[in-house]
C-alpha cells in the first residue's frame, strides 16, 4: 500500500510575497482535507492535500480573489471542501436557531420575573 | 478452558441481566420495601459483572486469541499497559467497563441508609432499568465473550495511535462522568415520581452531582490533552463531532450543578433541575449513540454497525420519551414560586445556564446540521471551527460577565444600582483599556481583549471572596469550591484567546544540517535515525533548540512504524516552557532528500490545563466539603 | 386533570429526532455526492498513455453514454475493480475510457499488460490536476457521460453485481431516450 515511488512536487513558492503566503495559509485552514476525515489541508500532508495547496498557491499568483478560489473548489467538490458554513439558503437554520434560543430564552426570564421588580 | 470462560462469563451476564430486572419491581410497586434485597441484588449485579470485566482482563493479559475480540485488538508482544488498556480501547469492552462503572454507582447509593426507604428504592430501580438495557445490548449485540471461528496464532493489534498511557485512563475517567449522571438522572425520575423534589433532594444528590461532574471534566480535559500531543495538528480542540459529543452533556451538567445548589439553598427552579438532569444523561446517551453508530464522520468513531446504532437509538427514545412525559404530566406538582426578584443571583445563574443551553444549541445544531442536509438536501456541508468560534464568542462575553456579577448579588433582592456603583471603577477602567487595547494593538480584536480582561475581573474576584474568610470562625468558606472553579474558568479563557491570537507555525522541508527560525528560536536539524522501539521501529529526528546561540533543549520527534496493525505514527515532540510550549512535529517522508517538519509555538498552553486542573478541583471541594449530612434525611 | 400543555412540546420534538435519527442510520455519508453531476464536464487535454495521440473531454461528447474510470496501478482497489471494467468493456456499444491518475507510466502500461486493456482510449494525468478539475479526491472513480454532461458518479471500485444494479439501468434508460 505504502506508496513509495510517488512524484514528488516541491513546494516551492519563491515568487510570493508575504501577504500573499499568508492569503495561502489562511486558506489551506479553510479547505479541508478530502481524503483525511476531519483535517484541513493545512494540517494534513496527504498527497491530496499537497495537490489542493499547490493549485490555491497556482490561482493566487493568477491573482484570483478568495471568494473565486473558494467557489471553484465547491464548483468541484461541493460546499463539504470548506470548513465554514456559508451564509445562504442552505444554512439560515445553522446561524438563526442559536440566536432564536437565546431570544426566546431571555424573553422566557424576563417575563417570569418582571412583575415582581 | 476458553470454553469454560466463555460460559462462564456469558452466565455471569446473564445473572446481571436477571438481577437487575428483579431490581426494577419498585417501580411498580413503590410502597414495598425490603433494604436487604435491594443491597442484596445490587452487590450481585457489582460482583456479576466484575467477576465478567476481570475475566476479561486475563483473557487479554495472556493472549487468548480464540476470544474474536481479543484476537482484533489485542497482539501478544505489545507492552502490559497496552494489553490492558486493550479491554476498554475497543467496542466491546468498553461498554462491559460502561455496565461495571453503571453497577458501581447502584452499588454505592444502596449502601446509604436513607431515612426516606421510597427514594433510595426507586432510584436504584430506574438504574436497574439502565443496567438491564445495558447487559441485554452486550449480550446479543456486543458480546465481548464470543468464541472466535478459527485458530488464529497471533492477533492484529490495538490500533497504535491508541496506544499511549492517557488514552489507557482517559476513558474510565470519562465513563465515571457519564455513568455517575446516569445516577442523577435515576434520583431526578424518583423524585418525580414521588413528587418531592426539594431542598433534601438536592442536598443528597449534590455531592453525586458534582462528582461526575468533575469526572466527566477531566474525562474531556484528558482527550483534549491527548489530541494535543499524540494528533500532532498543533491544536487542542477540534470541535470534531465525537468532541462535541462529550462537551454537550458537559455543558448540560455545568448548568445543573448550578440549578443543584440553587435548590438545595432556595427550594425554587425545579422544573430547570429535572430537565437538565434528564437531558445531561440524554446527551450522554446520544453521545454514545453517534460514536457507536457510525453516523458520523470523525477521526475518532471506532465502532460502526447500524444493528448496534438502533438499539442505542431505541433505548435513548424510550429513556428521553418516558422521562419527558413523566415530566409532563408530573411538573406541575413539583414547583415551588421562585420568590426572587429580577435583580438577584438566581436570575444571574438562570441568565447563565440559558446561555449555556444556547452554547449546547450551537453544538448540537453544528453536529447535526451536516447530516441533516446530507439526508433532506443530498448536500454535504462541513461545519469547522469558524462557525463555533463566530457563534460561541459573544455568548462567552455576556457569559463571564453574569460570572462576575451574579456570585455578588444577594439570593433575593438586590439594588442593580449598588452593584453597579460598588464596581464601578473596575467597570469603567476595564471597558476603556480594552477599547483603547483593541485600536492599538490591532493583534487583539474588540471581543478577545473583552474576554480577557473580563476574565481577569473573575480571576481576581473570584480569588479575593474565596480565600478571604468572612465570620470569625470560619477560615474555610463554603463557596471554596466555587470561586476556585470560577477562577480556573476565568484562567483557562485567558489561556484560550492568548493561544489563539499568539500562536505561531511554520512548516519547512527540513534536511539534516538545516538551521529552522521561527519567532526567535533556531532549531537545527542534528540527525536522524533508525530506532527500535519495544513494538515499533521508529525514525527519530534530533533536533536541537537554540536562543541567542545557547543551545536550550533537544526535540526528539519521531515516526513510528507499527507492524501490527501496520500503521504509521507521528510522535510529537514537545518541550514545556513556562509561557509557552515548543511543538516539533515530523510528517511521514515522502521522498528520500527532506522531510516536511511542523514547528509551532503555542503560548499559555500549561496556564491552559492549570485552569482546567483548578475547574476539577472546585468541583471536587464543593462535593466533599460541607455536605448536609444524608442520615437527616 | 389539568397539563400544562406547553410541557408537551418536547415530546414532539424528541420523535422528531427519533425519527431523524432513524433515517440517518442507514444513510451512508462516507460517499459524497459530486456537484458535478447534471454540469457540462470540464474540458481537459491530456496525452495519451499508448499512443503519442491526445485524450481530451472532446472524446466523451457523443450522445451515447460512455464510461471515463480514473485509475492508477498503485491503487489496490483498482486491481480488485478491474475484472468488472473488462465485464464492461465486452459488453455491445459501451465504450469505456481511462485516466491514469498520478501515476508512473511504465508501471501503468504493465498494468494493462497484466490484466487486459479495457479502454478505448486512456490519458494520462500526472499531475493531478485534471483529477481536481473533475473533483477526484479517492480513485478509483467512474463517472458516466453523455453529451458532454456527468450523468452519475461512483466512488470506489465497482463490484461485478453493481454493474447489472447501477451502471447498466443508468446506461439503458439514457440510450432509449
Amino acid at each position: 500500500m505504502k506508496k513509495i515511488c510517488l512524484i514528488f512536487f516541491l513546494l516551492i513558492s519563491t515568487n510570493m510575497s508575504i501577504a500573499e503566503e499568508n492569503r495561502a495559509i489562511n486558506l489551506f485552514k479553510e479547505v479541508r482535507c478530502l481524503v483525511c476525515q476531519g483535517q484541513t489541508i493545512h494540517e494534513s500532508n496527504a498527497e491530496m492535500a499537497e495537490d489542493l495547496k499547490e493549485v490555491i498557491r497556482e490561482k493566487i499568483d493568477q491573482g484570483q480573489t478568495d471568494g473565486e478560489i473558494k467557489s471553484f473548489l465547491i464548483e468541484k467538490y461541493g460546499n463539504w471542501i470548506i470548513m465554514t458554513p456559508p451564509f445562504n439558503g442552505l444554512t439560515y437554520l445553522l446561524w438563526f436557531v442559536p440566536l432564536i434560543i437565546l431570544l426566546f430564552g431571555i424573553y422566557f426570564i424576563l417575563s417570569k420575573k418582571s412583575h415582581k421588580v | 478452558m476458553s470454553t469454560t470462560i466463555y460460559y462462564i462469563s456469558n452466565i455471569l451476564i446473564i445473572i446481571c441481566l436477571a438481577s437487575s430486572l428483579l431490581q426494577t419491581r419498585y417501580l411498580f410497586n413503590i410502597n414495598k420495601f425490603n433494604n436487604l434485597s435491594i443491597s442484596f441484588l445490587a452487590t450481585i449485579q457489582l460482583f456479576s459483572i466484575l467477576i465478567a470485566f476481570g475475566l476479561l482482563i486475563y483473557l487479554f493479559l495472556i493472549s487468548d486469541f480464540s476470544f474474536e475480540l481479543v484476537y482484533l485488538n489485542s497482539h501478544s508482544e505489545k507492552p502490559l499497559i497496552y494489553k490492558l488498556s486493550g479491554v476498554w480501547g475497543n467496542h466491546e469492552g468498553s461498554m462491559l467497563l460502561w455496565i461495571l462503572i453503571l453497577v458501581l454507582f447502584n452499588f454505592f447509593f444502596s449502601l446509604f441508609s436513607f431515612k426516606r426507604k421510597i427514594f433510595q428504592n426507586l432510584t436504584v430501580s430506574v438504574q436497574s432499568l439502565m443496567i438491564f438495557g445495558f447487559t441485554l445490548f452486550i449480550l446479543f449485540l456486543s458480546n465481548p465473550f464470543k468464541l472466535s471461528e478459527n485458530n488464529y496464532a497471533d492477533g492484529i493489534g490495538l490500533n497504535p495511535i491508541l496506544q499511549d498511557p492517557l488514552l489507557a485512563i482517559h476513558p474510565p475517567v470519562l465513563y465515571l462522568g457519564y455513568v455517575g449522571f446516569s445516577l442523577v438522572f435515576s434520583f431526578a425520575i424518583a423524585g418525580l415520581i414521588c413528587k418531592e423534589i426539594d431542598k433534601t433532594w438536592a442536598s443528597i444528590i449534590k455531592p453525586w452531582v458534582f462528582i461526575a461532574w468533575s469526572f466527566l471534566t477531566a474525562g474531556i480535559a484528558l482527550g483534549s490533552f491527548w489530541a494535543y500531543y499524540e494528533l500532532g495538528w498543533g491544536g487542542y480542540w477540534f470541535w470534531d463531532p465525537v468532541e462535541n459529543a462529550s462537551l454537550m452533556p458537559w455543558l448540560a451538567a455545568t448548568a445543573l450543578i448550578h440549578c443543584v445548589v440553587v435548590l438545595e439553598k432556595k427550594n425554587t427552579m425545579q422544573s430547570w433541575t429535572i430537565v437538565l438532569a434528564i437531558m445531561t444523561f440524554s446527551l450522554s446517551l446520544i453521545g454514545t449513540f453517534l460514536v457507536r453508530s457510525g453516523i458520523l464522520n470523525s477521526v475518532h468513531t471506532f465502532a460502526s454497525d447500524p444493528g448496534r446504532g438502533l438499539f442505542i437509538l431505541i433505548f435513548l427514545f424510550i429513556v428521553l420519551f418516558g422521562s419527558f412525559f413523566l415530566f409532563a404530566i408530573q411538573s406541575e406538582k413539583i414547583n415551588k414560586p421562585d420568590l426572587s426578584s429580577l435583580v438577584s443571583r438566581s436570575t444571574g445563574i438562570q441568565i447563565n445556564n440559558w446561555l449555556l443551553m444556547t452554547i449546547l444549541s450551537v453544538v448540537f445544531i453544528g453536529t447535526m446540521y451536516p447530516l441533516a442536509t446530507d439526508l433532506f438536501l443530498n448536500q454535504s456541508l462541513t461545519v469547522g471551527p469558524q462557525y463555533y468560534a463566530i457563534t460561541i464568542t459573544p455568548l462567552i462575553i455576556i457569559f463571564i460577565f453574569f460570572m462576575i456579577f451574579s456570585p455578588r448579588l444577594g439570593w433575593k433582592e438586590s439594588k442593580l444600582i449598588n452593584l453597579i456603583m460598588s464596581m464601578r471603577f473596575i467597570l469603567i477602567s476595564v471597558l476603556s483599556l480594552s477599547f483603547i487595547i483593541s485600536l492599538y494593538f490591532d493583534l487583539f480584536n474588540l471581543s478577545e481583549i473583552t474576554i480577557i480582561f473580563l476574565s481577569l475581573i473573575l480571576v481576581f474576584t473570584s480569588l479575593k471572596s474565596g480565600f478571604r474568610p468572612s465570620g470569625k470562625n470560619t477560615i474555610i468558606k463554603s463557596n471554596l469550591g466555587q470561586n476556585i472553579a470560577h477562577a480556573g474558568f476565568g484562567i483557562f479563557m485567558i489561556a484560550v484567546v492568548s493561544n489563539a491570537v499568539y500562536s505561531k507555525e511554520k512548516i519547512y522541508d527540513a534536511k539534516v544540517g538545516d538551521s529552522l527560525e521561527l519567532s526567535g528560536y533556531i532549531f537545527n536539524f542534528k540527525k536522524i535515525e533508525q530506532v527500535e522501539g519495544a513494538n515499533f521501529n521508529s525514525l527519530k529526528a534530533y533536533i536541537d533548540l537554540e536562543k541567542e546561540e545557547k543551545i536550550l533543549d533537544e526535540f526528539t520527534p519521531e515516526i513510528r512504524f507499527y507492524s501490527d496493525p501496520p500503521t504509521i505514527t507521528s510522535e510529537t515532540s514537545i518541550i514545556h516552557k513556562f509561557f509557552s510550549d515548543i511543538y516539533v512535529v515530523m510528517n511521514v517522508p515522502q521522498n528520500q532528500q527532506s522531510v516536511s517538519v511542523r514547528l509551532h509555538i503555542k503560548p499559555f498552553m500549561n496556564i491552559l490545563w492549570f485552569g482546567v486542573i483548578m475547574i476539577i478541583l472546585g468541583g471536587l471541594i464543593t462535593a466533599f466539603l460541607k455536605r448536609t449530612r444524608i442520615d437527616e434525611v | 386533570m389539568k397539563y400544562n400543555y406547553f410541557k408537551f412540546i418536547p415530546l414532539l420534538f424528541i420523535i422528531g429526532f427519533g425519527i431523524f435519527f432513524y433515517f440517518s442510520l442507514s444513510n451512508d455519508t462516507s460517499k459524497l455526492s459530486s456537484p458535478l453531476i447534471g454540469k457540462e464536464l470540464p474540458s481537459f487535454t491530456v496525452p495519451e498513455l499508448l499512443s503519442n495521440g491526445e485524450f481530451m473531454d472532446k472524446d466523451l461528447g457523443g450522445a451515447i453514454p460512455v464510461i471515463l474510470n480514473v485509475w492508477a496501478s498503485w491503487c489496490i482497489p483498482c486491481r480488485v475493480e478491474h475484472p468488472a471494467l473488462m465485464t464492461l468493456a465486452n459488453m455491445d456499444e459501451i465504450d469505456v475510457y481511462g485516466l491514469n491518475y498520478k501515476d508512473d507510466e511504465e508501471e501503468a502500461k504493465k498494468f494493462i499488460d497484466e490484466l487486459g486493456n479495457p479502454f478505448k482510449k486512456i490519458g494520462i494525468d500526472r499531475s493531478g490536476r485534471t483529477g481536481i478539475d473533475l473533483g477526484v479526491y479517492g480513485i478509483p472513480e467512474t463517472f458516466i457521460i453523455k453529451d458532454g454532461h456527468v450523468l452519475y458518479k461512483h466512488i470506489g471500485p465497482i463490484h461485478v453485481n453493481e454493474i447489472e444494479e447501477k451502471i447498466l439501468p443508468i446506461l439503458n434508460k439514457e440510450r432509449k431516450q
